[in-house]
């Protein structure tokens, strides 16, 4: 008897689990709810990126917190890509951080799911950004709202080992060279080192931002406004071919090199000696410089018919909704952005900042990295940068591992340009479509 | 008479008395499994049956999930080219792997077996890339002997003059340096033969030997037969693990399972949607069709058991 009934409670219990109403609250219910974690007094800002960002980030915390006994900040940082499923995950389990570093291709999606507070009533009185250049603090609105406050600039460049150029007896890129000089350049570089896996350039192909360069001049947008692909098959197709040709020619690196480049400074073809030239944002040049042995110089890239590189928000900085104080947390932005003693600490690790004050207060202050980043921009603002494209649409992180998967099809000879340009437009689009 | 009529009267009662003996007799045992069987319910039963709901679902993590019907399973069969790759390099990499391990993890405990001095030495010397196995530093180093500048890659220019690919990233190789980094981590299944093969009775050989019976017809006729159920063992072990695989993957290929797909391990394609693309919906229904999948094959190893597993003390 008791064997028995013991049997049938089990199965009750297993039907109980596995209806779908108790699954909806231990699922979705407790998945959902945002419960109250933050508490007064206590502060949690999150960001991503390597040590030396770490470093520079505690400093201003520390200083912050001088002025004011009894705050806590507790810093919480990781990696690029652990960092978006963190965020996600404590977003979904009621637990964000109360600032939170944003990307620009994240920023619509937490923006318009009610993620982040809109900080439109502590502008001027706590953050102040009225001498940010206009077009980047604009990058920081959702539907009319601000969301972000942008820490920096930056824009997309070439960077190469000035130091094997020179020994070389090159001359470097110069800011009105076409694709065909840039090919004979890299082929130069490839013949005159004469080393076994050596080459003129990286693959820009596998990389979306080069593709975004190249639609760009060709007076298109990877994304419209209403998060549709941009682009045609044929911009994708001639940007393949000519790849295909540089490669062809060995003026970049063969397919089987290219694919070693995981897009991270580590595995990037300059850092790991197998290309003179690379494509990067601005302000990386200074994690690039510190493990690189040779001189680093930066570049424009070959020239379009139009604009092809624009001034980015390199990150921003968001308030979470559930913040039980927006108003230190947004302190303690303004500080680090906006305040000459906190924005020295951070100094243009993560871009050149969008304000005029603080850029005229860290000019005399800067390293060869920082001064070549400045200068960089200032050069880009005075021959006209491309508008700011929208934001990527949700669906966004697939299409650019299909960007590199039809740049390697076409790389490892599995398919023609035009094929696989076909390919990664329908397939884009149908992503986009379900996204 | 009285003696029977007592007997039938008490006969429930100590049926009654009997069950409760039993579950008091259990009750410590339960008592002893609670904190693993609480681990089990929280950690591991509700969080699956959770991804069961969630399979049904469109959830990103940040909106509460919607409830879509059986449309992530269709959508996976009906328009989804990477499923399909990864479905396809994952049983390469089952087919090829675990064959080979086996049959090396075999070939490496017979040699073992014929008592050679210091056998604890090279048993744990085997051993050992087991234990580092799926091991984060196992899969960088296999980048460094595998990638353009590696060991292979070094022999092959000082040795002959060739100027090798890097192996790893190469369509046309990545998945077979993986598997042969599987063969390598045979330690496990070895360790398991050598025990098998110790207990198949040496007078066997011995008597085999005097009738005539050449080497070659020990290993066909006593060695392979007798040890078939720690085959089974392993190649329902194997077989698991196999399918599981995601780490030397995902290190090696930075998390893409490039180049082109060619090392998109199942798990690495499921880990890419929830936690890259944010579809935890999508990426429950592909666990629970790997899942599915997984029983499927064991329970089809475990109905071909009567074909070629011989038990001691089978009558057939």
């Amino acid at each position: 008897m008791g064997m028995k009934a013991s049997r049938r409670d089990v199965l009750r219990f297993g039907a109980l689990i596995a209806s779908p109403a108790i699954l909806k609250l231990t699922g979705a219910g407790a998945l959902s709810s945002p419960a109250a974690a933050a508490e007064p007094g206590r502060l949690r800002i999150a960001w991503w990126g390597g040590t030396d960002r770490a470093r520079r980030t505690q400093a201003a915390i520390d200083a912050f917190k001088l002025g004011r006994s009894g705050l806590e900040i507790a810093p919480e940082t990781v990696g690029w890509d652990a960092y978006w499923t963190k965020l996600a995950t404590q977003v979904a389990g009621g637990n964000a951080p109360d600032i939170i570093q944003m990307d620009y291709r994240y920023l619509p999606e937490y923006a318009r799911r009610g993620a982040l507070r809109a900080l439109d009533d502590l502008v001027p009185s706590v953050i102040d950004p009225s001498d940010y250049v206009p077009s980047v603090l604009e990058a920081g609105k959702i539907d009319g709202k601000l969301y972000g406050i942008p820490m920096g600039m930056n824009s997309d460049v070439l960077l190469y080992d000035k130091t094997m150029l020179e020994k070389l007896g090159l001359a470097a890129p110069n800011p009105e060279m076409s694709w065909a000089e840039f090919a004979t350049l890299g082929e130069n570089i490839t013949k005159k080192a004469n080393r076994r896996g050596y080459f003129g350039s990286a693959d820009p192909s596998v990389m979306e931002p080069e593709l975004e360069y190249w639609v760009l001049t060709r007076g298109r947008t990877l994304y419209d406004k209403d998060g549709r692909l941009g682009f045609t098959r044929d911009d994708a197709e001639s940007w393949l071919a000519l790849c295909a040709e540089m490669r062809g020619r060995g003026a970049i690196v063969p397919a089987d090199l290219a694919a070693t480049d995981k897009i991270t400074i580590d595995s990037d073809l300059l850092t790991t000696g197998r290309a003179a030239i690379t494509f990067t944002n601005s302000n990386q040049i200074v994690g690039y410089q510190a493990v690189s042995k040779s001189k680093v110089g930066m570049a424009f890239h070959p020239k379009g018919e139009k604009p092809g590189e624009y001034l980015k928000p390199s990150m921003m900085l968001c308030v979470s909704a559930t913040a039980a104080d927006p108003k230190t947390a947004a302190a303690l932005i303004d500080f680090m952005v906006l305040k000459p003693e906190g924005a020295k600490l951070l100094g243009v690790e993560r871009g050149v900042s969008p304000s005029e004050k603080i850029r005229a207060l860290l000019a005399p202050e800067l390293d060869e990295g920082g001064q070549m980043q400045v200068e960089h921009l200032s050069q880009l603002s005075k021959r006209g940068p491309a508008p700011l494209p929208p934001a990527p649409p949700k669906g966004a992180a697939e299409v650019t591992a299909l960007i590199r998967q039809a740049a390697e099809k076409v790389g490892f000879k599995q398919l023609t340009p035009q094929q696989a340009a076909e390919q990664l437009v329908s397939e884009a689009e149908r992503i986009l479509s379900k996204a | 008479m009285a003696h029977s009529a007592s007997l039938a009267v008490s006969a429930p009662g100590r049926v009654a008395r009997r069950r409760w003996d039993g579950v008091r007799n259990a009750l410590p045992g339960y008592l002893f499994l609670a904190p693993w069987l609480a681990g089990f319910v929280l950690f591991t039963l509700g969080p699956t049956l959770v991804s069961l709901y969630l399979s049904f679902t469109d959830f990103d993590l940040l909106r509460a999930p919607q409830w879509v019907g059986a449309a992530n399973y269709q959508r996976m069969f009906s328009s989804d080219p990477k499923f399909w790759a990864s479905v396809s390099v994952t049983l390469t990499y089952v087919v090829l792997s675990v064959p080979l391990k086996l049959a090396f993890a075999l070939a490496v405990a017979m040699v073992l077996d014929r008592g050679i001095r210091g056998l604890s030495i090279y048993r744990a010397i085997f051993y050992l890339p087991s234990l580092l196995g799926g091991s984060v530093a196992v899969a960088i180093l296999w980048k460094q002997v595998f990638g353009y500048e590696g060991l292979v890659n070094e022999f092959l220019w000082f040795a002959f003059g060739i100027n090798g690919p890097s192996w790893i990233s190469n369509p046309a190789t990545s998945l077979y340096t993986l598997v042969l980094l599987s063969v390598w981590q045979f330690g496990s299944p070895m360790i398991i033969f050598l025990a098998g093969l110790r207990q198949i009775p040496r007078d066997l050989y011995e008597a085999a030997s005097i009738d005539g019976a050449t080497r070659r017809q020990q290993l066909t006729r006593i060695t392979l037969p007798l040890l078939a159920p720690v085959i089974f063992f392993n190649l329902v072990l194997q077989t698991i693990e196999a399918f599981k695989a995601f780490t030397p993957a995902f290190i090696i290929s930075g998390g893409t399972g490039g180049p082109v797909d060619s090392t998109l391990f199942y798990t690495l394609y499921l880990y890419q949607q929830g936690f890259a693309y944010f579809r935890m919906g999508y990426a429950s229904a592909l666990a629970w069709v790997l899942l599915l999948t997984i029983a499927a094959f064991t329970a089809l190893t475990f109905f071909s058991q009567r074909f070629w597993v011989y038990y001691e003390d089978d009558q057939r």
